[in-house]
Formats: C-alpha cells, sequence, structure tokens
C-alpha cells in the first residue's frame, strides 16, 4: 500500500491530520487549477473550497491506481467547471464559438488586443472569451481530449478544435512581444500530463 | 491598420504553456475553514473522539453556517487572529530576509527561519514602558496598519521595479526557487508535527507565494529551451 493509499485511508477515518496532509500537499497544484479556469481569485478561493469537500466526500471511492493529485485533479476540473456553469461563466460556450469569429480590421476590440501586451501567459488567457479559455486550459494545459472537453461542456469536438485554434491564435498575438525572447527556441511541443 | 506580422511562435506558445502547467499558487483556501464544514457534514472526527468518524452522520452540535473564504476573517476568534497578524508579519520579515539575500546555500535558509522564529516568538526584549502607544488595541491597530502596509509596498514593487526585475539573472533567480522549495519542504515536514501553528502555517504560504512569483520572473528570464525543473 503507497504512503497516499495510507494518508488517503486515514482520512476516511476522519484523522485530521491526514485530511490536513493531503489538503496541503495538493492545495498548491488544486487551487492553481481553480485560479487558472475561474480567472477570478475570489470567485476561485469559494470554488476551491467547495471543490475541496467534493474531494474528501469522494475519498472512498479513491483506489490508488493514479496519484493521489493526479486523481484529485480531475475532481477539481469537474467541480470548478460545474461551478462555473452555475455563475454562468460558461453557460453559453457553443454562443461563444460563433461569436468568437475574426474581428473586423477596425473592431474596437481588436485594436485594444494590438494595444495590450501580456506579460504573462495567464494574463493573455484571461482576453480570451470563457469558451476559448476553457477549451485552451482544458486542452493545452489540463492535458484532456477534444472528445472529452465535447463531453465535458456539451459542445462537439469539432468545435472544440475549432475554438483551440483560435485561442491559440490569439495568444500568440497577444503575447506576439515575447517572441525575441524565444528566438533560436527549438521544437518543443506542449503534451498532456 | 494592418495586423502586426510579429506573432509568437507555436513552439514558444507551447514552451509557455508547459510552465504554465507547472504553476502553482497559495491555497486559495484555509485549513481552519474547510475543517468547519467537514466536521459539520461528519468527514472530520471530532477533537478527542478516538472513533472513526461516520461518514455522512451529522454531530451532535448544531450544524454551523458554511463558512466562505471571503467570511473567514470573521470567523477567525479575535484572540487567534491576533496570533496570526503577528505570525503573519514575522513570516513576512523571514520571506523578505530569505529574498534579499538572493540565497545559494540551502543551509542558510533553516538557520533564518530558526533566527527568524526565535526572533519573533522572544518578547523579552521588547520594551513596554516608553512605548508610542497607549493601549493594546492601539499596537494592534498599528501592526495591522503596518503588515496591509507591507504587503501594499511588496506588491507594488513586485510589479513595477524594473531595476530590481531586470538585475535579476535566471541563475539568481533558479537559486531563490532552490532555495524557496527548501522552505516549502521544511514548513510543510514541521506542519506536519504542529498542524496549528500559525507561524508555520504564514511560513508555508508565505514561501508558497513567493514560489510562485520567482517562478513567474523566471518563466520570462530563461530562454525557451530550458526547463524550471524543481517543483
Amino acid at each position: 500500500m503507497t504512503t497516499d493509499q495510507l494518508t488517503v485511508r486515514r482520512a476516511i477515518d476522519g484523522d485530521e491530520r491526514a485530511l490536513r496532509q493531503l489538503w496541503m500537499e495538493n492545495a498548491p497544484h488544486i487551487d492553481a487549477v481553480v485560479l487558472r479556469l475561474c480567472g477570478d481569485r475570489d470567485l476561485a478561493a469559494d470554488i476551491a473550497q467547495e471543490v475541496w469537500i467534493q474531494i474528501f466526500r469522494a475519498l472512498p471511492s479513491y483506489r490508488g491506481d493514479s496519484q493521489f493529485g493526479t486523481w484529485a485533479h480531475r475532481i477539481a476540473v469537474n467541480r470548478s467547471l460545474n461551478a462555473l456553469r452555475k455563475v454562468r461563466r460558461i453557460a453559453k460556450i457553443e454562443t461563444d464559438v460563433e461569436e468568437e469569429t475574426a474581428a473586423a480590421p477596425d473592431d474596437p476590440a481588436a485594436e485594444s488586443e494590438r494595444s495590450f501586451m501580456a506579460q504573462s501567459i495567464d494574463q493573455a488567457v484571461q482576453r480570451l472569451s470563457p469558451g476559448a479559455r476553457t477549451v485552451f486550459l482544458l486542452h493545452d494545459v489540463e492535458g484532456y481530449t477534444h472528445e472529452e472537453i465535447a463531453q465535458e461542456l456539451g459542445i462537439t469536438p469539432g468545435g472544440s478544435k475549432s475554438q483551440l485554434f483560435k485561442a491559440r491564435a490569439k495568444l500568440r498575438r497577444l503575447l506576439a512581444h515575447l517572441a525575441d525572447g524565444f528566438a533560436g527556441a527549438g521544437p518543443s511541443h506542449a503534451t498532456p500530463f | 491598420m494592418p495586423l502586426p506580422s510579429k506573432e509568437l511562435s507555436e513552439q514558444a506558445l507551447d514552451a509557455l504553456i508547459v510552465r504554465e502547467r507547472t504553476r502553482i499558487v497559495a491555497p486559495l483556501t484555509e485549513w481552519r475553514t474547510l475543517a468547519l464544514q467537514l466536521r459539520d457534514e461528519g468527514l472530520l472526527r471530532a477533537p478527542g473522539d478516538p472513533r472513526g468518524a461516520e461518514r455522512g452522520a451529522r454531530t451532535d452540535a448544531p450544524p454551523q453556517p458554511r463558512v466562505t473564504p471571503r467570511e473567514r476573517i470573521g470567523w477567525i476568534a479575535p484572540a487567534a487572529r491576533w496570533t496570526m497578524r503577528i505570525a503573519a508579519s514575522a513570516a513576512l520579515v523571514a520571506v523578505g530576509i530569505i529574498a534579499g539575500r538572493g540565497m545559494t546555500v540551502g543551509n542558510d535558509i533553516a538557520h533564518t527561519i530558526q533566527m527568524a522564529i526565535a526572533d519573533s516568538s522572544d518578547v523579552s526584549h521588547v520594551r513596554v514602558g516608553g512605548a508610542p502607544y497607549g493601549s493594546a488595541e492601539e499596537a494592534r491597530t498599528a501592526l495591522v496598519k503596518s503588515e496591509s502596509e507591507y504587503q501594499r509596498a511588496a506588491a507594488y514593487l513586485a510589479a513595477t521595479d524594473t531595476a530590481a526585475r531586470t538585475a535579476a539573472s535566471p541563475q539568481v533567480l533558479q537559486d531563490r526557487l532552490a532555495a524557496l522549495d527548501e522552505v516549502t519542504v521544511t514548513a510543510l515536514k514541521a506542519l506536519r508535527d504542529a498542524p496549528d501553528d500559525p507561524l508555520l502555517n504564514q511560513y508555508y504560504l508565505s514561501a508558497v507565494s513567493a514560489r510562485e512569483a520567482t517562478i513567474q520572473r523566471l518563466s520570462h528570464s530563461l530562454p525557451a529551451d530550458a526547463r524550471v525543473v524543481r517543483f
């Protein structure tokens, strides 16, 4: 039995030290996932609490097939998306897909995009529409497949791919000023966990 | 106006994404708040109860309202809040010391933390007579104000002090990250023995926050094909 499993067993019995240990060791990663998906720190703080309660409720279903962090990560993503739906942040993903068409050349939003210089990918991601942001984060950062995203968000895999394409294109523009720092970058492709 | 031709390459974007995956944040929740709800749901054994918790069973105590993180400051008892403020100030100073020194030797960290803890817990040197405060409440108010001011100033410097930002080479940042890694691990180990210690909790949270900020800075200073390996 692994350390994770032993700790989980004690946590299931209501041992505070074990519960707290699981929280302490995994909160920096789990809460980062929640914050990424929410974008807003206050909202993320509320959702993170729900996430952790859900993780602890679900402990008896942890079988030790994967690391505890990986298992909890999945719960964090699902719970965050559910919570965001409730606050209507991603209620109309498919609508976003339709509305996320290329902006007209004289569109004020496009002008604003040109003048905005994100200092990090985190900042740039906040400039994406809720739908594009969610698809990008789930696919490129969290490692979900388009099929899984489609199921999770109630859209088609094609819609997910389309959103991802547009999200990446926009991010490349928003982060264009960082290009100099990446001159000579070797071929490295982002791969899921 | 034509679109700028310059774009970040697909490879460079992928490199940023890889770094983003490893980002961590200071916990958004607080254990006391979580524990309250867990206890209410019967998921956490009541103090002194040797038996295993009955999952899903409610305790005899009347159900307590759910406390959100935003409400947690109001939830913490005044005495605990006072203790935590002292601890937070000490932790901020300690992390400041660590950051300011740009530590490269891991052994220095434990020593600095020990000294900071000793300094913050030893109140024998505090001169009460002639103190500029008329009452304990006045001193508390001043402490809270200065703590808040410290945090604002630190946040401002982090956002605007380009001189310090550019002066930090990738090697310095990597050394700092390694140091903060050790602080985090050390604090975590200590917390296993004393999970309710507010000072240790603040050290841990401050170290995680500082670590996150360092990783962000490092992500801008490293070439795309370099990787942050200490996580």
